[in-house]
Order: structure tokens, then C-alpha cells, then sequence
């Protein structure tokens, strides 16, 4: 008998049988009390708030596999099952499918930042330490509301915590008292961030002095609060970190970081975050399947002007020849799209139709409108990057935008002056181009300004939010189809353009009034019964 | 089995015989006779239970035996009921036998016990291992649908290693883990690829009284598996060896390059395109003098065959008995790079170490390995769907295996064959430590301590590997090579599960004259620790070495994750039945699971059941034809504590980064809010039925009604939450669900001579209805969830094909511009709120779910001398498939069924006008695409032959020799013709479902 009890004796032994047996710790979890007493898990949490800043090129925010430039006259995109196609473009946006809806991503975002901001004040961290974080957090969490309420007008203000029995039902703030929000936060945290000149290699890519003022300048734009707009945007013209445009813009964009003209960028660093621009967007020769996305139309590349003159190749005197249409353009023009003819990782492109190896609508993954885009495409990848092999940076601010921002919103509020044209003239100059004549008239003037940002900034999804805030996106857009061209050879082996070739393989643009709004998405307007869905949805 | 256990049995007896008897006894004598003819019977097994002394009866059917008076002698025969008397003064004792023919002493395992089926109160379906181990499919889970009530199982996928089916104990009544707990020899263990061949019964546990024993994990039922044990004094060997093919049920049909150049031309016209191909192209494709080729038959080109083999001895003696199995499978997919293959061991051991105490050990292993592609099949079988059969698949002018590039996304041959291996091999130790000890002052009380320790461990490897095709420029006839992709990669990955049981129990069976009272106390824990480790590299400068070591430097990658898990319970069972006439049981768990809060933790599941055996009372025992006939009523209460860990505690956890600096710095974020409430679920089930067989057994019987609430559902309080909160939130415990359901079986036998014949047929119906799930007050009733069956899907009504522009220009605005990009034979929405636009609001309670609400089976079989024939019908009906085929996206190829698209000419069409792509307004999930799943199959078919005893066969020391040929799945009838009705919802790339033909040999020596 005794032999048995020693036995269970053992048994018991090997597991254990008291009540602490259940109160296991899990193993993945660090508890809540040590974060904001710790400056290394404190700056862990805000790196994931800076996980929410969007990049263009699809890994957050915007939705994936295209820029938001193939819903605008920038672009299209060729695969038709790309949410462009099937929803943006034929103005299918609605409250239940919104490809490019950010509302619960940002709320993610906003409600981590308030968490810092929050959390810090109670902490017993180092006040050096805690006033820096906490700019940071209430910076990225002005930048998620005005990425909110440039697409979806007025949207709840929050700004606490919320608890699960707070009232939730939060209603709208206007869209004005939002912007308004932006610029007080931004006004009130700027002395707390260091001027880009003055962070450390270590701590490159946090937020800095002089990207709180960028973004004010270009919410105040939105806002239409003009002289704020301009007088942000001198602030980092005239910042002692001393930013310069980069008179190569083949390196401006083949950089990964710390170009001098950039204020602000989002870096990558694999193998633990890449992007697929590459992957996405190469034309068929060089890359081995996916690719060709972005395909430049032809109202983009006619919108580059001739460098010699400075002159619309409309103008009879601008020394534009059609049949040799990418000759003698804009330098923007040739860091910005490939052409038949340009040279891309080393290898001429052949795009003349139908044979050339990457030909108009040759195939399924060719391009549909007789280009490919050259901005972002990393010349030193080796041959068909896989997914997550991209590693250039996302410039989010840079000079050649606040110079533009300047411009507009000293135009506007003090029309044509002579900074005006200093600030255009220097982005002009870097393109090869001459000054713009004297004595425009303010209207000339903004003409000149939207020209000038439409080929600067192609790319770089200002396009879509532009056109909205000038009120113009609907004559821009709306029942379009656009162009491409198509090159074809005739008997003696001469190249034949023809730049009205209609892109009409994919969905005609409906851009509506609705359209200048998000919809709120439908689950939040059936939760929230305080919520106004915007007009026409 | 129960031959086995009359041999022993019979030479227990013998063995008795030749001890000397004692002298107060006195000589009972008397003749056994068969109560239905009157013969004789000889060689009747006769103890007397008191002395364990044994004797048989001679060629007239008679016996003499000693006993002295109150000693209960018992006489058993073979296909005979059991009968035992007490004796008296009488000398004389003269038995009348009845036919066993309902089995109505089958015993039955359940929850931490083993019960006579007459006995049973509460409601449970179980199967032996004969009816487990014919035309067995090589994954057990498949093997029950259709053969046991309250099963709903349905297969989606083919792939061997993969295709394990969904599986459900009368429905879904969760909004999380709906899976039943099951148990493997009394531990949670996984069953599906547990051998058949080692397999002695698998038991169902469905209402609460079955499974509150198993507490806070039992909501979703129990399926409990009991592995075979020795059982004879001599060793007995069985080989079984089986061999079988399959194909796929159904092949899907896909255009071929005539087909497709004709219709793609028509979608890109409809779309405002271009042609893609010129009349002369079509022409050339049609007549075949252009390429035409079958993508399926250029890739589904593997074996498909499946070979078992099992040898297990059964045996022993007096003090030890053993069963010992080893088996292996090999299944070949339908893929080349497609395989599984398991080797499995068992030692199960009882050892009697005195009269009290018994050892038991129970020690089993298991290699599984898989084998796919690289890319893996669902991949490979997209790319079927897509590719071009305008292109060639072959290069035969470049080299021997140039492979053709499919025109569109590279190659599904390359895909399949060339893109390198997936293996996941999985090694699972198993083991069981028992020690019984009878009471030696207490009769019929025994103590049970049972030690387990499981080990499973799994390790991933999957080698990604380039591979160059080629693709022919269609003008220039030009041949250009790509690369499939453009490096090597390994990515690898281990874990490891460790699980310990203990358990102790006390078990008291005992009997005073008609009062039976059986008790069990039981105390149980568990648990639980999980580890997983991964590590990646690319840039392997060569394909020779697979291992992680010899990749690149570039992108090195790791990771890794850890859990553990705990829980105890105790139990208590009593169990009383009065003359087998009245059952009563009552039973509860106290138990406990480290997933909640310390005060939350603890929880009492009771459950009652009885039954009334009304064929025993006095005014049936004259009926003669009534065998048996008994009412089931039990209630009770079980819960479910599976849903994400911890939730009770607030805390951060490491997740995605940014790059800042040089690097990419760690981020953390917070959890979800905690929620400190939070417990399990908790169903209260209540099941009616009752039992019948009639007629010596001809006709049998069983039906029960059930139904189930399922309160305190975990599940985050989203429907009321809004987004704005900023985070997801932590499962509450409130949304109510209840299941209806009633489950009936019905039976009937018979044998006339040599010929002999049963009939079986079984049925599940279950409904569920969302009672509560906080939904506000103000939804809609269009797309209100409560009040509706668990699963509804909700869509716009389609309302068949525009056939005229004026039809459209008077419909409501569905594009949401004026229906500017509608055409003739797009799909028509109802605009059900008529306020002139389908949008949002016209979406509305459509069509039924994936899970079949009822499913049924029927089998057959009969026997003449030494044949057998067995056949199952297995169906499921009251399920709808969303069959949404897309034509030509990406200009990829369609299946052929869509051919019968809307055009001018063909207004009566299947399917919307053709396009490049489903357009928008036709891709909108709408009932257009919603199918009835119906389906009745014969899920499989047997036909054996077992060999005479001639003795040039029992010369060779074999005593049995059976041949069989089976079939499974081979007849599908059902509404959808393009793929299998048990597939997934969606486009067909999946695995494809297989029927198989199957031979097999048992010899048991």
C-alpha cells in the first residue's frame, strides 16, 4: 500500500496542485504600470504612434498598390481590379466602400497620442524628456486630424483617453474649429521640438521644429488662413537649419534620407519595413511580374513646359516640336516619367507600339497610356525587387513644397509681391527654367502657382487634395477619360506620336460634388447617432 | 471484440473448473435453451459470480455448476442476452436465452466513465471501430458525417495534410470558438489523425447532462475517442492494408484558347475596349492551328494515391495485457509536390500488479509530415483558373522542360512542381499513466490516479526557389525568359506544445437488490505551455543547401511568440437507476480556468437527467414485441472559456515600429481596454428523447429533442462602439444565442439464413436565432442581427438582368450617377426603401449560411455467408454557397460556364454581360450569386469478402482473411455543377474535394 502512496506522492509532485497553479502571467504582455515610468518603453510606444504617418506609397493610410494619383490627371492605374478602377475612379466612393477611408486607422492613432499626452503628465519621468514626447504625440496627432478633416470635413474633436463607459457618442466639430485645433497645438509645440540641424544622427526621423511648422503652413493653406500660411511657411525658409533645394532631383528622389532639401521623411530600413514601389510600378522588361501601376497620362507630360523658354508647349513659341515631343522639356519632366527613349536602370525603355518590349497595352501588365513613372523607382535595385525590397523615403515635407505653399498663400493674401515671385523663381530655376515674367496679376499669378505645384508636386498626392481646395476638381475631373500616347513606326522606321490616344480600356472619372467629402463610413453613422453624414452620400 | 472477450472468457471458466470446491455448496444443474426456437444451446458460459467459477454447457444444453445459496450464477453466449440468477433452494435451473439483437448492452463510453446504452439519460451518439475503420478516409474527421447524429461536418478542402473539415456538435451558438472539446483517452487531444486502425469506439457527447462533467469547456460538445486495449490471452495478430486512387469529384471547366479569344472579345467590346485578338486569330485558335492548352491537365498530374498499412497485436495473460499498433500512411496529392505521409506507434499496457491494483500505460507516437509547394496549392490553383490557354506550356524549341509562361501571372506547372517545398512535420509524443486500486473494506469502491504528458512539436520549412519560363512575344514570335521570381528564400519556423494532466478519482458502483447507485469524485488539472520560434533569410547564392545558414546576410528575420495556459475542476457524479426501470443522474464540475479574473474564475456547471424505461414496467413486459422503450429527459449546464487570453489584464505588447535613427526601432501599443469581468459562456442546453427497438431488434429507434442557450458570449461590444473609440475593444460577456434542433434515428435489421440485412438512416436539423447581441435600438430591421439565425448573410436583392436601356433609365439609381454606367444584362438591385437609389440602405437579411442545417445520412448493408455490402448516402441541405465566378480579370481565362452570359442575342443568360472583371454594380454581394448547396453524395460504398475457415488457410495459422473494394464520394448530386457543394465559398481555387476507389486486405493471425 505504501508503494502506491509514495506514487501519488510523485504524481502530485510533478504538477503542483495549489491555487497559484492558475495564476499564470502571460508571457507577451508588459504591464500597464511601467510604461510612462520608463523613458525606453515610453519613446517604444511612441514609435508605434509614428507607425500611423502615412507614406504614399500605399503601406498606410491610402489604401494599397497605388498613389492617389491614379484617381486625379496625374495618372492611371492599369489592372482593373485596383480599387482606382473599380471604385475611386467611377465615383463609387460610398459609406460602405471607401477604398481610401482613414476614419477608425486615425482614431487608433489619436486616441495612442492623447495616451502620451495624458500619460506624461502624471509621470515622474525627466520633464526634458516628457516635454519632447509629448510635442512629438500632439504633432502626429494634429497631422491625423488634418488628414482627417481634409477628407472628411467636420469630424468628432477628441482629445482624451476615452473609457468604455465615457459617453462615446462623440458629435462633429467643424471643419474650421479643427483647423483651428491644428494650428493652436502646432503654435504651442514648436518651441519643444529641436530644429532638424540640431538632431542627432540616432534620433534622425523624429518629428522636428521646422516640420511642425511645414505642417502649419500647409493646414493654414487649407484653411485658408493665408497670412498664418505664409508666415509658417517663411519660418522654414528662413529656419537656421538651412534647407536647400537639390539642384539634381534624379538624387532628390533616389535618396533614402537626409537629402538638404527635405524637412520631413518617413524612413525605411528592411528587412522589417520596406515598400513595394518598385515591385508595383517598373515596367514589364525590368521586373518579373506585378509592376506598371502608375501610368503618367499625357495631360500631366503636356503640362511640362520647354526649359529654354519657360513656355506651355500650347505656345507656338515655345520651341516645342511634336515630333520630338520629349526633347528640351522641363528637368522635371525627365526625373519625373519614363518615355519611349528615357533610360531606366541603365536599360533604354522601348514603348513604341505594338512591339517594343515595353509597349503600349502590349499585354495585361503593360502600361495603358504609353508611360511609366520614374519618381520614387530605386535605380541601385537589382533586376525584379520582390514585395518589401523598396527603401527610399517617403519626403512627406520638402522645400520645393513650402516654397510653393509660401507663394500661394502670400498671393492670396498679399497678392503678386516680390517674395512671391522670389519663392517661384527659385523652384523654377532648379528646373531648368527661366524667371516668370513681371507683372502678373494676382489671378495670373495663382494660375502660375497651381501650374508650377501641378509638375513640382506630381506624385506626391497633393494633386487630389489641390484640386479639391480650389474648388476645381470637378471641371478637372468629372466625365473624363484621359490620354496617353501612342508611338508607332511608319514605313522607313520614323516614330509616329500620337498624344490623343484615349485611355478608355478603363472607367470613365465621375467626380460629383459629393465627392469633394468623404462619406463617413456607414457603421459609424448607424453607432453614433450624433454623427451628420456628409451632403450626397 | 465481443468474440475476444467470449474466448477469454471461456477459458477463464475452464481455468476455474480444476480448483477443488469448497463443502457448504450444493451442485446447481439445468438445461440452457434459445427462447426463440426452444433448441439447445451448447457451450453457454456459466459463472458463478461469487467463486469466479466456471463451467459450460454440454451438446444438450446442459451444465452443472457449485454454488451455495444467495451466489449469482451467470449464463452468456454469444449473440445472446446475458442473463443472471440468483440461486436459491432450487436445485434445478433451467435458462431460456434471449437474442442479443439490439445491443442493448452495448456499453458506451462517456465523460470519465464507461455506461450501459440502456442505462444512458442523457443524449450521445458513438460508433465502433468497424464502422470507423470502413472505407476509411484518410482523415478521421471525414470518416463521421452521416454516420453519427448531431455531427455537422463539412469537408472544404481535398489537400492531403489540409483537409481537415469544419466541424460542429449541433451548430454554431458562439460568435468565437465553436469548436467541440475533444478528447483522445480522456485527454484534450487533436483526433484527426489519430489511426483508425488504433481506434476501439468514438463516442459524441451532446447535451449537458453528457458534458457538464467537463465544465467550462464543454459548451460546443464533446467528442470522445478511446483507443483500442488488449483484451485476450493469446496473442492475435491483424494486418490491414489498403490502397486507393483519387480524382477529384468534379474537374472545373475552363475556356479553351477558341472559347477565350471569342468571349474575351466580347467583354473587352461590352467594356469599350479594343478586341484583344483579331477574327483571324480566333479563327487560328478555334481550328487549332494557335496554341490550345489545358492548364489543369498540365498541372494536376500527381499520383493521387494513398497506401496504409497497419499490423497490431492484441493479447496477453492472466496478469498483463497489451495492444500494440504501428501504422503508417503515405497519401500523394493530386499535385505533384503534394503529400502526407504519418507513422504511428502505440503501446497501450494494463498490468495487474495485484488483485487491487492495476498499472496502466499508455504510450503513443506520431510523425506527420506535409508536403506542398512552396506557393502552396491555393495559389496554384488560382493560377489554373487564370491561365491563358492561348499561350503554350511548353518550350520544347528552347530545351527539354522549358516551361511556358501562362500569359498572365507566371506558371502554374512552375507554381506546383518547381517553386520549391513547404514540409511541415509534426512529431507528437503521447502518454497516459494510470494506477486503479480496489478498495479491499469497501466493495465496489475503487481510486483511480492518472498522470498525462503530452509532447507535440512542429517544424515548418518552406523553401521558395526561382525557376525560369518562357513566354512568346504573340507578333514577333520573339521567345524571352523570366524568372519566376527573383531569389531564393527559407523561412522556417518551430514550436512546441507540452501539456501535463493529472487527475484523481474515486469511483463507487454499487448494487442492493433492484437499487443501482454508481458515484464518481473526481479532481482534475491541466496545463499548458506554448513556444514558437522563426527565422528568414533570402539571398541564397544557391539552391543546394536548404538551411538557414547558408542565406544571405541582407535580410536576416526572426521571431517569436509563447503562451501558457492552466486549468482544474472537480467533479461529482451519482448515478441511481431502481431495476434498470428508473434512472436518475445527477452531476456538476467545479471548475476553474486561468483565462479569467481570480473572482471570476470559478464557476459550478450541474446538469440532471432520468429516464424511464417504460418496456420494463409490468403493462409492457407482456407486449411482446417491444424490446425496449425508454424516455430521456435531461437538463443542465456547460460553458465555454476559449476565447483570446488575458483579457482581464491591461498591459502593453510589442507590435510594428518605425525607423528612426539607423534602425528600426520596436514599437509598443497598448492592449485592448481590460476587461476585469470577463468569464465564460454559458450554455443551457435541455434534450428530450426516447429510445425504442421493436420487434427482437428489427426495428430500432432513437429521437431527441434539444434546445440550447448560450448566454454571457464573448464578444466585443463593436455593433455599439464607435470607431472613435480609438481601439479595438476587449470580448464582454453578453450576446445570447439559441439553438433548436431535433436529431433522428432509425433502424432496422434482419436476417433470413444465411442472409442477412440492415438499414440505418440518421438526421440532424439545427436552427439558430441571435436573441441578443446589443445591438442599438434603432437598427433597421432589414439589417438587424437579432432575432435572425447566427449566421445570416446580409446583400442587396437582385432582381435578375436589365434586358433594355429603357428598363434601366426607369430603375433606381444604382451607381450613384444616374445609372450612367449601366448596361443591358447588368444584375438589377430592388431598391427596397423606394427612395430611388439602391445604396447602403437597400442592403438587406439574405439567403442561409455556409453551415447546412440539416444533414443526414443513410446507410445500408448486407451480408450473405461470406460477403458484405455497405453503403452510406451522406447529404446536408438548407445551406446556400456564395458561387461568385469573375470572367477574364486581369484578362485572365474564365471557366466555361460563362459562356451562358447575357448578350443581345442571349437574353436568357446565366450570368451578367461579360466583362473584363465582374463590373462593379455585378460584383456587389447581392442574392444573385447565393446558391443552394444542397447536396446528397454517396459518401461511400463497401464490398468485402471474408474466406471461409478451410483449413488450407487456418494451416497457414490465419484466422481470418477478408477482402474488400471501396469506394468514397463516388455519386454527387447537387444544384452546383461547377465544384464540389462542400467547397468554400468563392472563386475555385481551392483544393479540390476527391473521390476515391479503395482496396484492402485483413488478416488477422
Amino acid at each position: 500500500m505504501k508503494k502506491y502512496l509514495i506514487i501519488t506522492a510523485f504524481l502530485v509532485s510533478l504538477v503542483g496542485c495549489s491555487e497559484d497553479f492558475l495564476d499564470k502571467e502571460p508571457l507577451d504582455v508588459i504591464s500597464s504600470k511601467s510604461v510612462f515610468e520608463d523613458e525606453s518603453l515610453t519613446e517604444a510606444y511612441l514609435y508605434k504612434l509614428y507607425d500611423y504617418l502615412p507614406s504614399g506609397y500605399g503601406d498606410t493610410g491610402y489604401g494599397k498598390e497605388y498613389l492617389l494619383s491614379s484617381i486625379v490627371d496625374e495618372s492611371r492605374t492599369k489592372s482593373g481590379w485596383i480599387a482606382s478602377n473599380t471604385t475611386i475612379v467611377p465615383g463609387f466612393i460610398s459609406p460602405t466602400n471607401n477604398p481610401i477611408g482613414i476614419w477608425g486607422k486615425s482614431y487608433e492613432g489619436i486616441r495612442r497620442a492623447n495616451n502620451i499626452v495624458n500619460s506624461l503628465e502624471t509621470s515622474s519621468l525627466d520633464n526634458n524628456f516628457k516635454t519632447r514626447i509629448s510635442a512629438e504625440a500632439r504633432y502626429l496627432r494634429a497631422w491625423l486630424y488634418f488628414d482627417l478633416t481634409r477628407r472628411y470635413g467636420d469630424v468628432p474633436l477628441i482629445t482624451v483617453v476615452q473609457n468604455l463607459d465615457d459617453d462615446l457618442l462623440v458629435s462633429q466639430t467643424s471643419r474650421a474649429d479643427i483647423y483651428a485645433f491644428i494650428d493652436t497645438e502646432l503654435e504651442s509645440i514648436t518651441e519643444n521640438l529641436p530644429l532638424k540641424s540640431d538632431i542627432p544622427s540616432n534620433e534622425y526621423g523624429r518629428i522636428n521644429r521646422e516640420t511642425a511648422w511645414a505642417l502649419s503652413s500647409r493646414a493654414n493653406l487649407y484653411a485658408r488662413n493665408y497670412p498664418k500660411a505664409a508666415a509658417s511657411a517663411k519660418k522654414v525658409m528662413n529656419s537656421p537649419s538651412g534647407f536647400t533645394l537639390n539642384n539634381n532631383i534624379d538624387e532628390l528622389f533616389q535618396s533614402d534620407r537626409g537629402d538638404s532639401e527635405v524637412i520631413f521623411e518617413v524612413l525605411y530600413a528592411k528587412p522589417f519595413k520596406g515598400h513595394d514601389f518598385d515591385r508595383y510600378n517598373l515596367p514589364p522588361s525590368l521586373r518579373s511580374d506585378w509592376g506598371s501601376q502608375t501610368n503618367p497620362v499625357q495631360e500631366l507630360v503636356d503640362d511640362y513646359e520647354m526649359a529654354a523658354t519657360g513656355l506651355p508647349i500650347t505656345d507656338p513659341a515655345s520651341g516645342y516640336d511634336p515630333t520630338q515631343p520629349f526633347v528640351g522639356r522641363d528637368k522635371r519632366f525627365y526625373a519625373t516619367i519614363v518615355y519611349n527613349g528615357a533610360t531606366l536602370k541603365g536599360k533604354e525603355i522601348d514603348i513604341v507600339y505594338p512591339d517594343g518590349e515595353d509597349a503600349l497595352l502590349k499585354s495585361g501588365l503593360h502600361t495603358i497610356t504609353g508611360y511609366y513613372i520614374k519618381k520614387y523607382i530605386d535605380e541601385s535595385l537589382p533586376f525584379g525587387p520582390a514585395f518589401g525590397d523598396s527603401k527610399i523615403s517617403w519626403k512627406e515635407f520638402r522645400l520645393g513644397e513650402i516654397l510653393l505653399n509660401y507663394a500661394e498663400a502670400q498671393n492670396e493674401a498679399s497678392g503678386p509681391d516680390a517674395t512671391v515671385y522670389e519663392a517661384l523663381n527659385e523652384v523654377r530655376m532648379r528646373a531648368g527654367l527661366p524667371n516668370l515674367p513681371a507683372g502678373l496679376s494676382k489671378s495670373e499669378m495663382t494660375e502660375r502657382i497651381r501650374q508650377e505645384r501641378r509638375v513640382e508636386l506630381a506624385f506626391e498626392n497633393h494633386r487630389y487634395f489641390d484640386l479639391i481646395r480650389w474648388g476645381i476638381a470637378e471641371q478637372v475631373l468629372h466625365d473624363k477619360y484621359f490620354h496617353g500616347m501612342k508611338i508607332t513606326r511608319d514605313g522607313s522606321g520614323g516614330l509616329i506620336y500620337d498624344p490623343t490616344f484615349e485611355v478608355n480600356n478603363r472607367p470613365k472619372q465621375i467626380f460629383l460634388p459629393k465627392h469633394n467629402l468623404f462619406p463617413i463610413p456607414q457603421g459609424e453613422i448607424e453607432k453614433n447617432s450624433n454623427l451628420e453624414q456628409n451632403p450626397g452620400y | 471484440m465481443k468474440k475476444q472477450y467470449f474466448k477469454w472468457m471461456f477459458s477463464l471458466a475452464l481455468l476455474c473448473c480444476s480448483f477443488t470446491m469448497q463443502s457448504q455448496e450444493i451442485t446447481i444443474a439445468g438445461k440452457v435453451t434459445s427462447a426463440s426456437d426452444g433448441e439447445p444451446l451448447p457451450g453457454v458460459n456459466v459463472i458463478n459470480l461469487g467463486t469466479k467459477n466456471g463451467s459450460t454447457t454440454g451438446f444438450e444444453g446442459d451444465y452443472s455448476i457449485k454454488a451455495k445459496k444467495g451466489d449469482v450464477l451467470e449464463f452468456s453466449y454469444i449473440g445472446m442476452k446475458t442473463v443472471a440468477i440468483s440461486v436459491n433452494e432450487k436445485t434445478i435451473i433451467n435458462v431460456l436465452l434471449q437474442e442479443d439483437a439490439s445491443e442493448l448492452d452495448e456499453v458506451i463510453v462517456v465523460g470519465y466513465g464507461k455506461q450501459r446504452k440502456i442505462d444512458i439519460t442523457g443524449s450521445v451518439s458513438s460508433i465502433s471501430s468497424k464502422e470507423i475503420t470502413r472505407a476509411p478516409a484518410a482523415n478521421l474527421a471525414n470518416s463521421l458525417a452521416g454516420k453519427l447524429t448531431g455531427v455537422i461536418s463539412t469537408q472544404r478542402s481535398g489537400q492531403p495534410g489540409f483537409d481537415s473539415p469544419s466541424f460542429l456538435i449541433r451548430g454554431a451558438s458562439s460568435f468565437g470558438d465553436n469548436s467541440p472539446l475533444i478528447l483522445v483517452d480522456g485527454i484534450v487531444r487533436s483526433f484527426s489523425r489519430v489511426n483508425p486502425n488504433e481506434i476501439a469506439n468514438v463516442t459524441i457527447l451532446k447535451d449537458a447532462a453528457s458534458t457538464a462533467v467537463y465544465g467550462a469547456r464543454a459548451a460546443n460538445g464533446v467528442i470522445l475517442i478511446t483507443t483500442k486495449r488488449g483484451s485476450s490471452n493469446q496473442s492475435s495478430f491483424e494486418y490491414t492494408s489498403t490502397y486507393s486512387w483519387q480524382t477529384p469529384t468534379i474537374r472545373p471547366e475552363f475556356m479553351n484558347s477558341g472559347e477565350y479569344s471569342e468571349y474575351i472579345n466580347i467583354a473587352r467590346l461590352n467594356d469599350g475596349d479594343n478586341p484583344k485578338y483579331t477574327p483571324e486569330e480566333v479563327q487560328a485558335f478555334k481550328n487549332g492551328t494557335a496554341p490550345n492548352t489545358d492548364w489543369w491537365d498540365e498541372t494536376v498530374n500527381g499520383k493521387g494515391i494513398t497506401e496504409q498499412h497497419n499490423l497490431s497485436v492484441n493479447g496477453g495473460n492472466e496478469k498483463t495485457k497489451y495492444f500494440l499498433s504501428f501504422g503508417y500512411l503515405n497519401q500523394e496529392g493530386l499535385l505533384k509536390t503534394s503529400n502526407f505521409n504519418t507513422y504511428s506507434v502505440r503501446s497501450n499496457i494494463d498490468n495487474k500488479i495485484s488483485d487491487r491494483v492495476t498499472l496502466s500505460v499508455d504510450l503513443a507516437g506520431r510523425k506527420e509530415s506535409r508536403l506542398q509547394s512552396a506557393l502552396g496549392p491555393a495559389e496554384v490553383f488560382k493560377h489554373i483558373d487564370q491561365s491563358l490557354p492561348t499561350v503554350p506550356a511548353t518550350f520544347p524549341e528552347i530545351g527539354e522542360g522549358a516551361l511556358g509562361w501562362n500569359g498572365l501571372n507566371g506558371s502554374p506547372v512552375v507554381d506546383s512542381d518547381y517553386s520549391g517545398k513547404d514540409t511541415r512535420v509534426y512529431n507528437i509524443f503521447q502518454s497516459n499513466f494510470k494506477l486503479k486500486y480496489d478498495f479491499e473494506k469497501i466493495d465496489g469502491l475503487s481510486a483511480t490516479g492518472m498522470f498525462s504528458y503530452d509532447h507535440t512539436s512542429r517544424e515548418n520549412k518552406k523553401f521558395i526557389l526561382p525557376y525560369t519560363y518562357y513566354s512568346q512575344d504573340r507578333v514577333t514570335g520573339v521567345i524571352s525568359a523570366h524568372e519566376s521570381r527573383p531569389k531564393i528564400e527559407l523561412d522556417e519556423s518551430r514550436n512546441k506544445t507540452i501539456q501535463k494532466t493529472l487527475r484523481f478519482s474515486l469511483n463507487y458502483d454499487k448494487a442492493w437488490g433492484d437499487h443501482n447507485i454508481s458515484a464518481l469524485a473526481l479532481y482534475e488539472q491541466t496545463e499548458g505551455e506554448y513556444d514558437y520560434i522563426s527565422a528568414y533569410r533570402d539571398g541564397f547564392i544557391s539552391p543546394s543547401i536548404d538551411q538557414i545558414f547558408a542565406g544571405g546576410l541582407d535580410n536576416l528575420k526572426n521571431g517569436g511568440s509563447a503562451s501558457i495556459n492552466a486549468r482544474k475542476g472537480y467533479v461529482g457524479r451519482v448515478n441511481y437507476n431502481y431495476a434498470g426501470k428508473y434512472l436518475l443522474q445527477a452531476n456538476a464540475r467545479y471548475d476553474a480556468s486561468f483565462n479569467f479574473h481570480k473572482d471570476k474564475r470559478w464557476g459550478v456547471f450541474p446538469a440532471f437527467s432520468a429516464g424511464w424505461v417504460i418496456s420494463k414496467e409490468d403493462f409492457l413486459t407482456n407486449v411482446d414485441f417491444i424490446d425496449n422503450l425508454k424516455l430521456r429527459a435531461s437538463w443542465g449546464q456547460v460553458g465555454n472559456d476559449r476565447v483570446p487570453q488575458f483579457q482581464f489584464l491591461s498591459g502593453f505588447k510589442f507590435n510594428g515600429g518605425y525607423v528612426i535613427g539607423n534602425g528600426y526601432q520596436k514599437g509598443i501599443f497598448d492592449n485592448k481596454p481590460p476587461n476585469v469581468l470577463i468569464t465564460w459562456e454559458t450554455a443551457t442546453s435541455t434534450n428530450i428523447g426516447f429510445d425504442f427497438s421493436l420487434f427482437n431488434g428489427q426495428l430500432t429507434g432513437e429521437f431527441d429533442y434539444f434546445t440550447k442557450r448560450t448566454k454571457d458570449i464573448l464578444r466585443p461590444n463593436t455593433a455599439a462602439t464607435p470607431s472613435t473609440f480609438g481601439s479595438s475593444l476587449p470580448d464582454e460577456n453578453f450576446a445570447v444565442v439559441d439553438n433548436h434542433g431535433i436529431e433522428l434515428v432509425l433502424g432496422h435489421r434482419k436476417s433470413v439464413g444465411d442472409f442477412s440485412y440492415n438499414l440505418n438512416l440518421n438526421g440532424t436539423f439545427v436552427t439558430s436565432e441571435v436573441i441578443d447581441m446589443r445591438e442599438p435600438e434603432d437598427v433597421e430591421d432589414r439589417i438587424r442581427k437579432t432575432g435572425r439565425p447566427f449566421s445570416q448573410r446580409y446583400g442587396l436583392i437582385a432582381e435578375g438582368l436589365f434586358q433594355s436601356q429603357s428598363e434601366i433609365d426607369n430603375w433606381a439609381d444604382q451607381d450613384g450617377n444616374s445609372n450612367k454606367s449601366i448596361q443591358p444584362g447588368d444584375i438589377r438591385y430592388r431598391d427596397i426603401n423606394d427612395d430611388g437609389v439602391v445604396d447602403g440602405f437597400d442592403v438587406t437579411h439574405i439567403g442561409k449560411s455556409e453551415t447546412p442545417e440539416l444533414i443526414y445520412g443513410f446507410n445500408a448493408g448486407a451480408s450473405y455467408k461470406g460477403f458484405d455490402l455497405n453503403l452510406m448516402f451522406q447529404g446536408a441541405s438548407r445551406f446556400q454557397r456564395y458561387v461568385f465566378v469573375d470572367p477574364f480579370a486581369l484578362e485572365s481565362n474564365s471557366e466555361k460556364i460563362l459562356k451562358d452570359s447575357w448578350s443581345p442575342e442571349n437574353t436568357d443568360a446565366a450570368y451578367p454581360r461579360l466583362s473584363i472583371g465582374q463590373t462593379n454594380n455585378n460584383a456587389k454581394g447581392s442574392t444573385f450569386w447565393l446558391k443552394d448547396a444542397s447536396y446528397l453524395r454517396l459518401k461511400n460504398i463497401e464490398l468485402a469478402y471474408t474466406l471461409p475457415e478451410i483449413e488450407s488457410i487456418t494451416d497457414l495459422g490465419i484466422n481470418k482473411l477478408r477482402f474488400y473494394l471501396s469506394g468514397s464520394n463516388l455519386l454527387t448530386f447537387s444544384k452546383i455543377k461547377n465544384r464540389d457543394p462542400e467547397g468554400p465559398s468563392g472563386r475555385v481555387t481551392f483544393y479540390p474535394q476527391t473521390k476515391s476507389l479503395l482496396v484492402g486486405v485483413n488478416v488477422q493471425f
